[in-house]
């Protein structure tokens, strides 16, 4: 039998790696612990800019909710500073933040398996100026890998500009099913954008522009290009 | 015939030839900085305005300029829309779009489905050209944001930076009154404004406006395009 | 021709411009823009290219406004001014391929020197055939039939005499003619 005491430096060998695995569970739980705390110190230092107490009151409790159902949070902090930026009154962005909370949730179930938070926002933004909740839902059931910020960005933007929401959400859906692309689609909406402005009405000119770019990629796809071109400007 | 005049082929040339494009707002914006931005050389200004203009001219330069352009939020104060659009009934007829030739009752989306879906592949079916396009979809972009009007500072707010007065604070472009930052944006809407001097509100001129259902205070819509 | 007004300055606005009016100059570019751009598309025949000598054109006439002659006609002096700044990128442009004629071909070198878009099949040959032309064969018959400029005033722009300036744009006709005969005009 060997000495007991000589066993003594072998058990500590075998416990070096525990100790140390020890050591850095709790310095990974130090580090979580603190991140957790700073990103509730962000939170909280957002809301306490809020003068008034029962805003500041009703803010927490929108955002700890949203935070609980496992909404995006930093869209949120973002409203309560673009209120503040616009020198809002504290009840008026609280109601904002309460609103675009129920937003942000809806248009999370709406866009399941949502790939980020951009993509919640920009389904949020679209449901706000009217793009309906069943379009985010058929969007999402026909494009479960495909981010859909930029085309739900593009979306808002039309419909945002006076082209209906039933005219801009088919024709989008059309055109991604001919695979337009994210450019493509910023370039559509910029040319609506710039038509309206001198003067088109809105459903005119986003129904040419469509068009011209169903045109542009028919003739991709006929002459097997996979190129961005863009649809030529319309002249009178 | 005269070896220099039009018979009936040179004149189907010439019309081949002749159509006009109109200014777009960034193309004018875009000389307009060029131009500034030449003034404030050639009256000594920093040096650093080399760099400016260059990073201005950038987009030009390259095959994707035009995307970058489109992208680009160029603020001038005397070539907005609303200073312009009066005073440029030019402008109006050379963008005017044609009517339909078809009728003018609403659009239902069986009759927008009807009349694209032989153009389409199926739904959920992405085109290698769709799945090619996402890979770069979500990569950021550099927007160079230009501001010109009087002030002691100004800052870009938006809600890529969560409209943090403090987050972009935009530069003197010499002893001009133009201020211009960049900012890595990632594609799609974004929202934004100039804060002057802390506490005043200035949009985009040459931006169309984000109304603001919120706070009843729009700011300037960009639609950033995938590079 | 201008059309809908575009290209189409008073000496109003010109006479605002070259007193300093900001508003004034912006206008004479919004206007003028796209008769520039058009020109030296068709100059240079590449895009970008076309955008810089028109942006470099808007630097130069904005820095020697003052020398601008009240009351004088604005397009010889504005379109001198393009068409120098379009020479001047076609021989840079010509001196740098003569450059990677000896070295590697860069991978977008075809692209790079591609035309401009065209729109249909009688566009593109006119385009090419234009690409072709000597560079003041190209530049006398667009002043002279696409920005429909007097002989008097494109004397001004060219500095040649008059009897060149015809035989250019003859020499530049007879071309088109020539190459162009054959090729079916679809409208």
């Amino acid at each position: 039998m060997r000495p007991r005491v000589s066993t003594w430096p072998g058990v500590l060998r075998l416990m070096v790696p525990l100790i140390i695995a020890l050591m850095l569970q709790l310095v990974s739980v130090h580090f979580t612990a603190t991140g957790a705390l700073a990103q509730s110190r962000v939170s909280s230092s957002v809301i306490d800019g809020i003068a008034d107490d029962r805003a500041r009151t009703l803010l927490l409790a929108t955002v700890r909710d949203a935070d609980s159902t496992g909404v995006p949070l930093e869209p949120l902090y973002s409203k309560i500073r673009e209120g503040v930026a616009k020198q809002s009154s504290p009840d008026r962005i609280a109601v904002a933040v309460q609103q675009l909370s129920a937003r942000l949730s809806v248009a999370r179930d709406a866009l399941a398996q949502a790939l980020a938070s951009d993509e919640i926002a920009a389904g949020a933004g679209a449901l706000q100026v009217g793009v309906p909740t069943s379009a985010l839902r058929q969007l999402r059931r026909e494009w479960p890998r495909r981010s859909l910020t930029v085309p739900l960005g593009v979306l808002t933007e039309l419909v945002a500009y006076g082209v209906s929401e039933t005219q801009a959400t088919a024709r989008v859906r059309v055109l991604m099913a001919s695979g337009v692309t994210n450019a493509q689609l910023v370039e559509l909406g910029t040319q609506v954008q710039t038509d309206i402005i001198s003067g088109g009405t809105a459903r005119t000119v986003f129904e040419q522009r469509a068009h011209q770019t169903m045109s542009v990629l028919a003739t991709q796809r006929q002459s097997g290009r996979t190129t961005t071109a863009t649809p030529p400007p319309i002249r009178p | 015939m005269v070896g220099d005049e039009r018979d009936e082929l040179i004149e189907q040339v010439r019309q081949s030839l002749a159509p006009l494009a109109p200014a777009t707002p960034h193309a004018v914006a875009r000389i307009l900085i060029a131009v500034a931005t030449d003034e404030e050389q050639r009256a000594d200004g920093p040096r650093w305005l080399t760099w400016v203009r260059t990073r201005l001219r950038a987009p030009m330069l390259s095959l994707g300029g035009a995307g970058a352009l489109a992208a680009m939020a160029l603020t001038v104060g005397y070539i907005g829309r609303g200073s312009l659009g009066p005073a440029s009934p030019a402008l109006a007829p050379a963008m005017a779009v044609q009517e339909p030739t078809t009728g003018e009752g609403n659009v239902t989306p069986g009759d927008v489905l009807d009349s694209m879906a032989p153009l389409g592949a199926l739904p959920g079916q992405p085109t290698l050209q769709a799945m090619t396009d996402e890979g770069a979809a979500n990569a950021p972009v550099v927007v160079d944001f230009i501001f010109e009007g009087y002030a002691e500072r100004v800052s870009l707010v938006g809600d890529f930076n969560s409209w943090s007065a403090d987050s972009t604070p935009m530069q003197r472009a010499g002893s001009r009154n133009v201020w211009v930052t960049s900012v890595q944006l990632v594609p799609g809407r974004h929202v934004y404004a100039f804060i002057v001097d802390g506490e005043r509100w200035e949009v985009d001129p040459t931006r169309p406006a984000a109304p603001d259902a919120d706070f009843g205070k729009p700011g300037s819509v960009l639609l950033v395009r995938p590079r | 021709m201008p059309q809908d007004g575009i290209g189409v300055l008073d000496s109003e606005l010109i006479g605002r411009a070259v007193r300093g009016d900001k508003q004034a100059f912006a206008r004479v570019v919004d206007r003028m823009y796209p008769r520039a751009l058009r020109f030296a598309r068709q100059m240079v025949g590449h895009a970008e290219d076309a955008e810089e000598a028109v942006q470099d054109t808007f630097v130069r006439v904005h820095r020697y406004l003052d020398r601008f002659e009240q009351g004088a006609a604005f397009d010889p002096w504005f379109f001198r001014i393009l068409a120098n700044r379009c020479r001047t990128l076609l021989e840079k442009r010509n001196r740098h391929y003569a450059l990677i004629d000896y070295g590697e071909v860069p991978p977008d070198a075809a692209q790079a020197g591609d035309p401009v878009p065209t729109m249909d099949e009688f566009q593109g040959a006119v385009r090419r055939v234009l690409e072709t032309l000597p560079t003041e064969q190209r530049e006398a018959f667009l002043l002279r039939h696409i920005e429909e400029l007097s002989y008097e005033d494109m004397m001004e722009i060219t500095g040649a005499g008059l009897s060149a300036l015809r035989m250019r744009v003859k020499r530049a006709c007879d071309a088109l003619r020539l190459q162009l005969s054959g090729v079916h005009h679809g409208r």
